[in-house]
Parts: structure tokens; C-alpha cells; sequence
């Protein structure tokens, strides 16, 4: 009994020795606070940071199993300095960083990548054409701007007329908005819709009276208006008391109730528009994968931000692929994201049109159409 | 210079400081503009440090982006944001170093120098010349306004202006001394009074030897006429003199009493009863009361009767006035040495028609205050005679000047009265 006891403990002993130690796979993520935006920053990082808490915890059991342990850090900068992206994407990648999850500003993330090129890296939210040009080791979670315009061309046109006219607002210096104007131009053109003028608004005062008479004086049927909330908001305010006002037409940044929306702004009752986001609802876009599902069942934390679905997403894929590919390191990781990993990211949720009515805005349909 | 009342001083002594402190404040205020606009030229060279670093990041970010970035807009919007005159990106050193209207700073792009430049908005020192400053300034000026009126109304109004006008209600014994008023004032007034008192009782005197030496020289023309009567040697001779002596008593009396009333009170206006006579025949009145009072002196009168001229006058009172004239030249010649005389001349001049009074005496010393009341160069003199004539002059519309006669060396009195329009 003895010698038997004695054998089993030396059997345990030398398996325990033998259990290989997690491989600590550090994800990074980096994220803009402005008090501009369209966010309430407190609220947005208090939301973030117990997203990334809430993904590990879910994701902890699995992960180990596959024999890693997640080492995330959170850095947040003020998004006025858009030169703080790439200086973390640098920072991230010296010290030995898996992966880079992004700023949801478009150029912000390009920063960001200039950064971390060597890294692979994906951006909750960044939607200008130009995210998608950046090669399969860069990927974003929303649709870029040229498929989100193609489809708001189209609806624009099913809700006016064929032919119509239309003139664009546009916050020259927001390259996201420009570059959503520029493709939503060339769909505008495919689709036989005509734009009667533009007019390059530049901060966040504008003058909305004379703007309005600008813009009325051409007679357009939608006015295209892929601005950030609060100038959107001011632009739509100043149409409100107008009998027959022009539909506004919105890119990604007219936000929703939770997160910047126009109506809390000015007073946009009377006003008719559409908008396209590169996500859908939260609670839709949860009940589309299955870490999102598990934190609709837990009801452990009620999510309320659209970049919330992303960070869940992006840690529920980065896990599949480390238990897929079982990579060693950093760069066996590398690899294996931009086979697979990368693409699966790309646009999980199609392109929703949401319409504002009322003063509210409200999710109308999912189009999943091309890439 | 211009005479100016005590209220108008007082109104200066109120405006001056008012503009005083006007001025004072608003040098202050423009003083107050310059310090807000020297903070904002520190403040904004400190801004413009502080803000070097993060323009230039968000450049540099831009700069990053290249074609993916929105450079252009980007910068006129810092422009804008941050109140820039200018803002330049440029390679190679730093220029305008110098000037503290400029920033500069070097962008972080590694390798690459570049720098970017800024400029603060160019404020002007007008700019800051602010419509509060100058309720700085108004306000104590208004402040110090209404504490002057305040001042001058409540104060020296009350204790010192009508202080001063009620003096000559004082000075005349009409209003005593308030104990209110400032003691210097209470203390002139009292030496006012005191003064008043004096001259008073001085003058109730003088006054009183004029009238009796004026009275005394009719009651001699009538003692003298009553004389004559008395050594008459005939009946005839007696009734003539009577009748002489009816007429003087006649011609005197209502003189005397005229004497009276207007040496009672030399401001009482002079009671006129104007007529056209002759101003010889006048003359001649005149010249017959004081004829034996000439003749008792060994001075000689000259008037040529012929000489009349017709004038409406009153002959009482212009009598008097060369009974006094003549009476004047009279005693005036009494310690001549040589000739006694005294020349009676009536002439008709472009301005009406003179009458020349001149002796041979001594002449007068000042003709400035021959005219004043109760001054008198005679030993016994009362002071009222000319100046009571000068007033009976000028009740004609006339005028009385003296002066000096070339002819006998003594004074010249010269009666002017208006010629009258023939209708």
C-alpha cells in the first residue's frame, strides 16, 4: 500500500511538473475619449473597460483550456490627439503585443496601424474606404464607408424618386465624413441621382439659417448629410419649421438613443431622415454569435454601445483562432489572422438603415449585400 | 477780466472737480484697457506656447494621413478654434523667432524637420477699450457730482450764499446776524451794523445841519427883506418893501419846504413839476437869493440876463440847484485874495442848453466825489447840496458836470438839460 501510495504520488508529481504553463497572448486595446464626440465619455469608458472584463471572464475557461491566459490593456487618449494613436500602436508592438484592437475613428485607426503595422490589428468601428485597403493584417468590424454609401444612395433613391436631386453637407474636416460623401457621390451617379451643390462645413458652429436657404435655394429632394450628431442635429434643427422639408440622408455618426443621438441635440420633430450604420442594434447584433448570446443569457451586464458588440466579437474570434491554430507565438498568430481570422471579422453585421421620425431614430432593416 | 457772482464760482468750484475726476477716471480706464491688453499679449504668448505642441500634433497626425487626411480643412479649422492670425507648416529653421506675436515648434515627424508656425490674432489695443471701463469712469464722476450738489445745495448754499445776500439786508439794520451762519460772517455782519449804526446817527445830524443851513439861507433872504421893512423912513418906501417881503416869503417858503421833504430823504424820487420857462428868469431867482448874501462877501456876480433861453424845467427845483451851484462858488471864492467872482452863463449847444456855474476859487481837487452824499470840502459843509442838485439834474433828463474854469481859475459846474422839441 504503501509503495502503491507512493507511486501515485510520484505519477502526480510528475504530471504536474509536466502541465505546460499558459502562454500569456497580450491583447491591447486603445480606444479615443473625446467630449465632443457623440459619446458620454465616462460613460463609454466605463462601458468599454467591463466589456473587455466581461469577455475575458466568459472566455477565461475555454482559453486556458486551450493553454493561453488573455493579458488585455486598455489605454484611452483624449481624441483631439489623433497622433496618440500611433504612438501606442508603436508602444503596443515594442512590448509584444498579439493584437491591437483599435479606435473606432477611422483615422485614428490609420494612425494607429502606422504604429503597429507589424501587428495585426482591428478597429471596432473605422469605416473609411481606406481602413479597407490596409491589407489582411488590418481589419475593421464595420462596413466601409463605399458599401455603406452604396446602400444609402439606394435607399435615399427607393425614398424619393428616381432622378432626384440632392446636395450635400459635409464636415470637410472629419475625413470619415468626406471620404463617406466621396463614395456615396459615385453610388449617386450609378443610381442616376443628381447632386445640385455641396457645401464644406467646417468645425462645430455653424450658421444653419443661412445654410438652410442656401441649400433650399437648389430645391433638392435629400439633402446627404454623413456628419457627427451634433452638427447634423444643428443643420436638420434648422429645416424643422419648414413646411415641405428635404429628407436628410446620414452616414455613420448620427449615433442612436444610447450613444450621441441627433435628437438629443436640437429640436428635429418635423424632420424626416435615414441613416446606415455598420451595426444593428445591440441586442439584434448580440443574438448573432455565441459570446454575444452567452451575455444576453448571463444578463451579467446590460450592453448599450455598439462598439461593445465588436470588442465581444473580436475577443470571441481571437480565441476560436488561438484554439484552432494553437499558435506559439506572436508571429505564428500573425500568420494565422491574416489567413482566417481577419476575414471572418470583416463586417459581421451587414449594413443596417435606421429612419428618423419624429425626433427619434428608429432600426428599419439589415442589408447584406455584397461585401 | 469778467465779473463772475459767487454761484457761478460755486458752479465752477463743482464743475472743476467734476471734470477733474472725469479726466482722472478716464485715464484710469484707458490705463485699465492697456493692463487687460498687456495681460492679453502675455497671456496669449503663453497660450500660443501651450498650444504649440498640440497643434502641431494634430498636424503631424494629418501629415501622417497624407492623402488619407484632411490636412487643409484641419488647419483652418485650428485657426479658427484657436483664434490664429496665421498658422504655416514650413521646412527648415525657425523664422520670426524674434517676434512675440509668433509661435513656433518642430514637428515630431523623425527625420523630417518641419516646423509650424503660428500667429496670434491681432487684437488691437482699441479693441480692448471697453464701454465698462468708462462706467469706471463715469461713475465716480456722477458720484462726485452728486456729492457736489448735494454739497453746495444743502451746505453752502444754506450757510454760505444766502448768508452773504442777506449781509446787505444786515448792513442796513434790516435783518440781525443769524446765529446759524459761520461766525466770520455773523462777525462782519455785526461790524456791518455797528458801521450802519454810526453813520446813521451821523448822518441824522449832518442831515439835520443841512436843512437848517439850507432853511437859514431862505430865512436870511426873508430876515434881510424884513429888516429893510422895519428901517423904512416912509410909508411908500414900507409898502414896497412889504411887498418885497410878501414875495420873498411867497418865493421861500415852498422852497423850505421842498428843502425838507428832500433832505429827509435824499432817495426819494424827485417830485417834478416841469414847465416851459425861461431858465435866465430861474437863474435869476437864484441869483436874487444870494444876492445880499454876494454882496455881504465882497463877491461879485456875473449873469447876463439877455441871455435867457426857454426850457421845460421845474423852476423850484432847478432854482435850487443855482442857488446851491452859485452858493458854492460864493464860499468857494471867500479866501481868494484877488477878484470874488462868480459867472453865471446860459448858451444853447447841439445837446440842449447849458448852464456854466464858474468861479474864481480855488478849484476843486477831485471832481470824481464832489458828488457824493455827506462829503463836503467846506468847513461847515454838509455834503448833501450837490448831490441833491445832481439828482434834481438828472429828474430833467440832464446832467451835471464839473470841471475846472480856464476863465477865473477856480471850479466849473456845468448844468446840461435836453433841448426841447418844438411841436
Amino acid at each position: 500500500m504503501i509503495l502503491l501510495s507512493l507511486a501515485m504520488a510520484a505519477v502526480s508529481f510528475a504530471s504536474v511538473e509536466k502541465a505546460p504553463k499558459p502562454i500569456a497572448v497580450r491583447v491591447d486595446f486603445v480606444e479615443a475619449l473625446a467630449p465632443r464626440d457623440t459619446t458620454s465619455s465616462a460613460r463609454y469608458q466605463q462601458s468599454y473597460e467591463g466589456t473587455i472584463a466581461l469577455g475575458a471572464e466568459l472566455l477565461g475557461k475555454k482559453l486556458k483550456a486551450c493553454g493561453y491566459s488573455l493579458d488585455t490593456r486598455t489605454s484611452f487618449y483624449d481624441a483631439s490627439d489623433a497622433l496618440k494613436a500611433k504612438e501606442f500602436g508603436t508602444k503596443s508592438a515594442e512590448e509584444g503585443a498579439w493584437l491591437v484592437v483599435g479606435p473606432r475613428r477611422s483615422n485614428h485607426y490609420l494612425l494607429l496601424v502606422q504604429g503597429a503595422a507589424a501587428v495585426p490589428t482591428a478597429s471596432i468601428m473605422a469605416s473609411s474606404d481606406k481602413v479597407g485597403d490596409l491589407g489582411d493584417r488590418h481589419t475593421t468590424l464595420s462596413p466601409i464607408n463605399s458599401k455603406m454609401a452604396a446602400i444609402a444612395a439606394a435607399e435615399a433613391k427607393r425614398r424619393t424618386r428616381r432622378g432626384a436631386r440632392f446636395v450635400s453637407v459635409v464636415s470637410s474636416d472629419c475625413s470619415n465624413c468626406v471620404d463617406f460623401a466621396k463614395a456615396f457621390d459615385q453610388s449617386a451617379v450609378k443610381l442616376g441621382l443628381k447632386k445640385a451643390g455641396e457645401f464644406p462645413i467646417t468645425g462645430e458652429t455653424i450658421q444653419a439659417a443661412a445654410l438652410r436657404d442656401q441649400v433650399n435655394a437648389l430645391h433638392p429632394d435629400f439633402v446627404l448629410l454623413p456628419n457627427y450628431s451634433k452638427i447634423s442635429s444643428a443643420v436638420m434643427a434648422a429645416f424643422n419649421e419648414d413646411s415641405r422639408p428635404p429628407l436628410f440622408v446620414g452616414g455613420d455618426g448620427w449615433g442612436d438613443s444610447q450613444y450621441g443621438f441627433v435628437q438629443n441635440g436640437l429640436d428635429v420633430q418635423k424632420v424626416k431622415g435615414i441613416t446606415v450604420r455598420g451595426f444593428p442594434p445591440v441586442d439584434k447584433g448580440l443574438s448573432q454569435f455565441n459570446l454575444g448570446r452567452e451575455v444576453l443569457r448571463s444578463k451579467r451586464k446590460e450592453l448599450s454601445f455598439t462598439p461593445d458588440l465588436s470588442i465581444l466579437k473580436i475577443m470571441e474570434e481571437a480565441v476560436a483562432e488561438l484554439c484552432a491554430v494553437r499558435p506559439k507565438d506572436r508571429t505564428a498568430f500573425l500568420f494565422a489572422f491574416e489567413k482566417q481570422y481577419a476575414k471572418r471579422l470583416e463586417a459581421p453585421w451587414g449594413v443596417s438603415v435606421f429612419e428618423l421620425k419624429r425626433g427619434e431614430i428608429h432600426f428599419d432593416k439589415t442589408v447584406r449585400k455584397g461585401k | 477780466m469778467r465779473q463772475r457772482s459767487a454761484k457761478e464760482y460755486l458752479l465752477i468750484s463743482w464743475l472743476v472737480p467734476m471734470l477733474c475726476t472725469f479726466v482722472g477716471s478716464s485715464v484710469l480706464a484707458l490705463g485699465l484697457s492697456f493692463l487687460d491688453y498687456s495681460n492679453y499679449r502675455r497671456s496669449e504668448h503663453e497660450r500660443l506656447s501651450d498650444l504649440a505642441p498640440i497643434v502641431g500634433r494634430r498636424i503631424v497626425a494629418e501629415l501622417l494621413l497624407g492623402e488619407q487626411g484632411t490636412l487643409g480643412p484641419v488647419v483652418d479649422q485650428l485657426k479658427s478654434e484657436y483664434s490664429l492670425k496665421a498658422l504655416e507648416i514650413h521646412s527648415g529653421g525657425p523664422a520670426n523667432s524674434g517676434e512675440s506675436n509668433f509661435t513656433q515648434w518642430k514637428l515630431p515627424l523623425g527625420s523630417e524637420e518641419k516646423y509650424v508656425t503660428m500667429e496670434r490674432g491681432s487684437r488691437t489695443y482699441l479693441s480692448f477699450i471697453q464701454l465698462r471701463h468708462f462706467w469706471l469712469a463715469l461713475l465716480p464722476t456722477l458720484l462726485m457730482a452728486a456729492f457736489g450738489f448735494l454739497l453746495q445745495r444743502r451746505y453752502l448754499r444754506v450757510h454760505f450764499i444766502e448768508p452773504i445776500e442777506a449781509l446787505a439786508e444786515t448792513s442796513v439794520g434790516e435783518r440781525r446776524a443769524d446765529p446759524k451762519w459761520p461766525t466770520e460772517i455773523q462777525s462782519i455782519a455785526k461790524k456791518l451794523a455797528e458801521a450802519f449804526s454810526t453813520r446813521e446817527q451821523a448822518v441824522f445830524g449832518q442831515v439835520a445841519r443841512g436843512i437848517i443851513h439850507d432853511i437859514r439861507t431862505h430865512l436870511n433872504s426873508m430876515g434881510t427883506a424884513t429888516q429893510l421893512v422895519a428901517t423904512a423912513k416912509d410909508v411908500d418906501t414900507r409898502e414896497a418893501r412889504l411887498e418885497k417881503l410878501y414875495s420873498a416869503c411867497s418865493r421861500n417858503i415852498p422852497k423850505i419846504k421842498s428843502i425838507v421833504d428832500l433832505s429827509l430823504d435824499s432817495s426819494r424820487e424827485i417830485s417834478m413839476n416841469a414847465e416851459l420857462a425861461d431858465i435866465g428868469e430861474t437863474v435869476g431867482q437864484a441869483l436874487a437869493t444870494l444876492s445880499e448874501m454876494a454882496q455881504a462877501r465882497g463877491v461879485s456876480l456875473e449873469f447876463d440876463p439877455s441871455s435867457s433861453l426857454f426850457a421845460i424845467h421845474d423852476p423850484v427845483q432847478l432854482e435850487r440847484v443855482f442857488v446851491n451851484l452859485v452858493k458854492n462858488g460864493i464860499e468857494a471864492t471867500e479866501d481868494a485874495v484877488q477878484r470874488k467872482h462868480v459867472r453865471i452863463a446860459v448858451k444853447n449847444s447841439s445837446d440842449g442848453v447849458a448852464i456854466e456855474v464858474e468861479d474864481s476859487g480855488r478849484g476843486l481837487s477831485d471832481t470824481q466825489s464832489v458828488f457824493r452824499p455827506l462829503k463836503s470840502s467846506k468847513t461847515h459843509g454838509v455834503g448833501l447840496g450837490l448831490f441833491v442838485s445832481k439828482k434834481i439834474v438828472e429828474a430833467h433828463n440832464g446832467t451835471l458836470e464839473p470841471g475846472s474854469s480856464k476863465a477865473l481859475g477856480g471850479a466849473k459846474f456845468t448844468v446840461l438839460l435836453p433841448q426841447e422839441e418844438r411841436r
